[in-house]
């Protein structure tokens, strides 16, 4: 084999590990895994027995995590009732038995205000004050719906949709489209609900506070309730 | 070889005359240039086909370089027992070929070549119908070989030059044609033919048996036989491998599951897919451009825009891959012309890390970049954005001998925390005292000065790793000038093409609009600090009791004013609609944040809107080039309002801007991609 020949093997080989990777990350990703193809000719029909051909195996996807979760979470439940805090980059935690455990996703999050009450907002200073615990994640048992565990209690989660796997022929079958991104279409409302409630007027003052110091923020404040009422007396211009 | 006696190729045959013939016709073909010394012998089982008798007859040859012997079994034996009569007459290795394959150029050689190796019991090829040697779908279909007309040698020559040539060991070899070692038949004896006599699973039972004396069983993964398969027993197959199944399952308790895992973990995975690749070669006459991304590609920021549609632009002259970071490592995504319209997108992933490079050298970074490189080859690389990537690239492309081209988008080559707001509030524009830097930086980025100082020195030494430096606009320059000192003549300015439609109908002055109706501004963008939030809330709580109306177009982050007219999430594709669609006559851009460029500005060109800006940074300078607004001070509330008001009562200056815009040049991506590709030559 000429010097060439070796080096486009080698990058040929390069490449195949780098396919492989990407097909073995899908498969992780995608909680399965897929056995050889069901073709005609890789049948093999000698392990009839126990026969895996173009099997998808489920039930592989992040099971050493989960593992790791569930044995923190059935030791971690006591403590105050949990609730949700709310960091000024927007991440998300629920304090849950002491710990502070990130729900990443938003739909989740809009999910547990409902049960929990609004996120309150805490400074990255307080929320250092937890320690991280596993994150709130969705899990599913053999049977029974999807369910998140907060406060050592099992929340089977309703109106979840679930993926189904399915082959990756079949999802060749249809060209892909615009992404449907949940986590930001239930995030963006409740924010959008926030931002037209009284909070925006704490986050003023704040900013006010901030900008011009106790006594110019007051003056502002004075002078702009004085201006208000002038003109509700005065009537509009 | 391990015996230096010759080859004996034993060929049964019972039923099958055209297969027969296909067979021994290809096997006396390739005959003449095997080096290795064989001979075949082929056994009549008795055939019940009077034709295959004759035809067995008419082929029997003494002459060199294969000579065939025919015998004819007085009776049917069974294949089992037939092959275990060649192999007592054979004085060295054998080969088992079924009768119903065709054997393609080079196979003895290269399967005596894989048994030479130490502890070979079996060598197998690969073919389209044998278990686990069985081809990836993809390869059959595409040289026909479920067909009538099935391009045999065509298949044959691309798996021997596609192959890893990686001889995967498997827990057994496949009998359609299978090599044996003369050391694995003295050690472990012939086929079972009191339990395995009717054929299906005595090559499993050999196999297995010579496992447990420590011999291995390999596929020679350059080799290629056809075989047409099934042919044997007829109806009676699926029973009989049944009954065998349920032989080796009594014999062997382990083989299922066995078996079962390395199906699980195919050993010919990485030969199957490097074959399936060598399906969608790339055309090499066409010149390669790698880009440098921070995110996938699919993601929905400007530069990934820019970039899709660069891409596109370009798909005729230049193929592209490109190379971004993932949560476990790098992926290397290529976008290739094979002659379709649609590009052939095939994702690599790249051996690597955990996705956030915080280091200003990342040795994962600097190896994926190597491995990118050394996958395919490359006439130029485009650095789009560094981010995930840190300065290992500048290191690693210093050797590149093709062009390599940086363009900066944002500031991160400045500083890492790139929108140069201290402290996240105040535009800072690069200051020459640290001492500024020392406090903002632990508190934005968690970073050190020695980060800051120790990027910079770095990244200075390896400046000259880019041949072209490209920048948006030349205030973007000026600031990164402010840090490094390139070379002016590298220097390209290239400002952005427009990442929507640029012809859009109606873009006319509406002078009634102007004049007569109240006066609206939008902010566009994404409704936080660092875009100017702040300043849109101010203005809607000044202007709340008069008619001046702030919208606000985009994501909201922060809290916003109830005063400010929210519209939420849009379609960047639609947002000239939008603004006139709510009367919008200005669009308020009041960021701190010194733009490189300015996408929004663009679109609010293409809606025909002049806009107020900052004045330093890429608005400021676009503003003052086309005269299409104002400029301000982010930081002056005060100041913004006394403009906003001042143009509510000068209509005409609203007009004079709104002609300015509309006279604006405003290019797509695609009338830039010329300037990129001639970039891209050496």
């Amino acid at each position: 084999m000429s010097a060439s020949e070796r080096e486009q093997r080698l990058q040929r080989h390069v490449r195949a590990m780098g396919a492989v990777n990407r097909h073995l990350q899908a498969q992780l990703e995608g909680g399965g895994t897929w056995t050889t193809s069901a073709s005609t000719g890789k049948a093999d029909l000698l392990t009839s027995g126990g026969s895996l051909s173009g099997a998808f195996i489920t039930g592989g996807r992040r099971v050493g995590s989960a593992n790791v979760w569930l044995e923190h979470l059935a030791v971690s439940s006591e403590g105050e009732k949990p609730f949700l805090v709310r960091l000024a980059n927007r991440r998300v935690f629920l304090i849950d038995g002491g710990y502070r455990r990130e729900v990443r996703s938003g739909l989740l999050a809009g999910a547990l205000e409902r049960t929990l009450g609004a996120s309150r907002y805490v400074s990255n200073d307080k929320a250092g004050r937890w320690a991280d615990g596993v994150p709130v994640e969705v899990l599913e048992g053999p049977q029974g719906p999807p369910f998140v565990v907060v406060g050592g209690k099992r929340l089977p989660l309703r109106g979840l949709p679930l993926p189904y796997p399915v082959g990756t022929d079949q999802v060749q079958m249809f060209p892909a489209g615009p992404e449907l991104n949940l986590a930001q279409a239930t995030v963006s409302r409740a924010q959008f609900q926030r931002a037209l409630s009284g909070r925006y007027y704490i986050e003023r003052a704040r900013s006010a506070i901030k900008r011009r110091g106790v006594v110019g923020a007051a003056k502002a404040a004075a002078s702009r309730v004085t201006r208000r009422a002038r003109r509700t007396v005065g009537g509009r211009r | 070889m391990t015996s230096k006696m010759p080859v004996t190729v034993l060929v049964p045959v019972y039923r099958g005359l055209d297969d027969a013939r296909r067979c021994l016709e290809s096997v006396t073909r390739h005959a003449a240039t095997t080096d290795v010394t064989f001979q075949v012998q082929v056994f009549d089982d008795a055939s019940p086909e009077q034709d295959v008798a004759l035809f067995l007859d008419s082929v029997a040859t003494e002459d060199a370089p294969a000579p065939i012997r025919v015998v004819h079994n007085p009776k049917n034996l069974g294949f089992v027992r037939t092959v275990n009569l060649g192999i007592s007459e054979s004085p060295g290795d054998v080969v088992i070929l079924n009768a119903d394959t065709v054997v393609t150029a080079g196979w003895l050689d290269r399967l005596a070549t894989a048994a030479d190796k130490s502890e070979v019991a079996t060598v197998t090829p690969l073919t389209n119908f044998g278990s686990i040697c069985t081809l990836p779908d993809a390869i059959i279909e595409a040289f026909g070989l479920e067909g009538t007309d099935p391009k045999v040698d065509e298949c044959a020559d691309f798996v021997h030059r596609q192959s890893l040539r990686l001889l995967p060991e498997v827990i057994t070899g496949v009998g359609f044609c299978m090599y044996i070692t003369r050391e694995a038949l003295d050690l472990c004896g012939p086929f079972d033919e009191a339990t395995f006599g009717l054929g299906y699973g005595e090559e499993v039972d050999f196999c297995v048996r010579a496992t447990r004396i420590g011999l291995r069983h390999i596929v020679e993964d350059s080799t290629f036989v056809y075989h047409y398969g099934a042919g044997s027993f007829g109806d009676q197959r699926k029973k009989r491998l049944a009954e065998a199944s349920s032989r080796l399952h009594d014999r062997y308790r382990f083989f299922r599951a066995t078996n079962t895992r390395e199906r699980a973990n195919d050993p010919l995975l990485l030969p199957f897919t490097s074959l399936e690749l060598g399906l969608v070669e790339r055309r090499i006459d066409r010149p390669h451009v790698l880009h440098l991304l921070h995110s996938p590609p699919e993601e929905v920021g400007g530069t990934e825009k820019h970039l899709r549609v660069l891409m596109k632009s370009l798909f005729s002259e230049f193929d592209a891959s490109i190379l971004y970071p993932v949560d476990h490592g790098f992926a290397l995504r290529t976008f290739w012309n094979l002659g379709s319209d649609t590009p052939l997108e095939h994702e690599y992933l790249l051996p690597g890390a955990a996705r956030r490079v915080t280091q200003v050298h990342d040795q994962v970074a600097g190896e994926a970049l190597t491995t990118a490189l050394d996958m395919f080859r490359f006439d130029a690389v485009h650095i789009q954005n560094l981010i995930g990537h840190s300065l290992a690239p500048l290191e690693v492309l210093a050797d590149f001998p093709g062009t390599v081209v940086c363009s900066v988008r944002d500031l991160y080559l400045a500083c890492p925390n790139h929108s140069l707001l201290y402290r996240n509030s105040e535009p800072c524009g690069v200051p020459a005292d640290l001492s500024l830097c020392e406090r903002c930086l632990p508190e934005t980025r968690n970073l050190p000065l020695s980060y800051l100082t120790d990027f910079r020195t770095t990244a200075a030494a390896r400046l000259d790793s880019v041949d072209r430096w490209v920048f948006a606009s030349q205030s973007a320059a000026d600031y990164f000038l402010r840090v490094y000192d390139v070379d002016p003549a590298r220097i390209e300015i290239i400002p952005h093409g427009a990442v929507i439609r640029i012809d859009r109908p109606g873009r006319q002055v509406d002078e009634g609009l102007i004049f007569d109706e109240p006066l609206r501004l939008a902010f566009v963008g994404r409704g936080w600090a660092k875009k100017g939030l702040g300043v849109a809330n101010e203005l809607a709580d000044r202007f709340a009791d008069t008619s001046i109306e702030i919208h606000h177009f985009g994501e909201l982050k922060d809290a916003a004013s109830p005063m400010l007219h929210a519209h939420g999430l849009f379609d960047n594709e639609m947002l000239p609609e939008l603004l006139h669609h709510a009367g919008i006559q200005i669009v308020l851009l009041p960021g701190p944040y010194a733009e490189t460029f300015g996408h929004v500005m663009t679109e609010a060109l293409i809606a025909a809107l002049p806009v107020i800006g900052a004045r330093y940074g890429a608005l400021g300078e676009r503003i003052r080039a086309t005269g299409a607004g104002w400029t301000i001070d982010p930081t002056d509330f005060d100041g913004i309002h006394e403009l906003v008001k001042s143009l509510d009562l000068c209509r005409s200056e609203v007009l004079r801007a709104t002609r300015r815009a509309i006279e604006a040049r405003v290019e797509s991506i695609g009338g830039t991609a010329a300037r990129y590709a001639a970039l891209y030559q050496p």
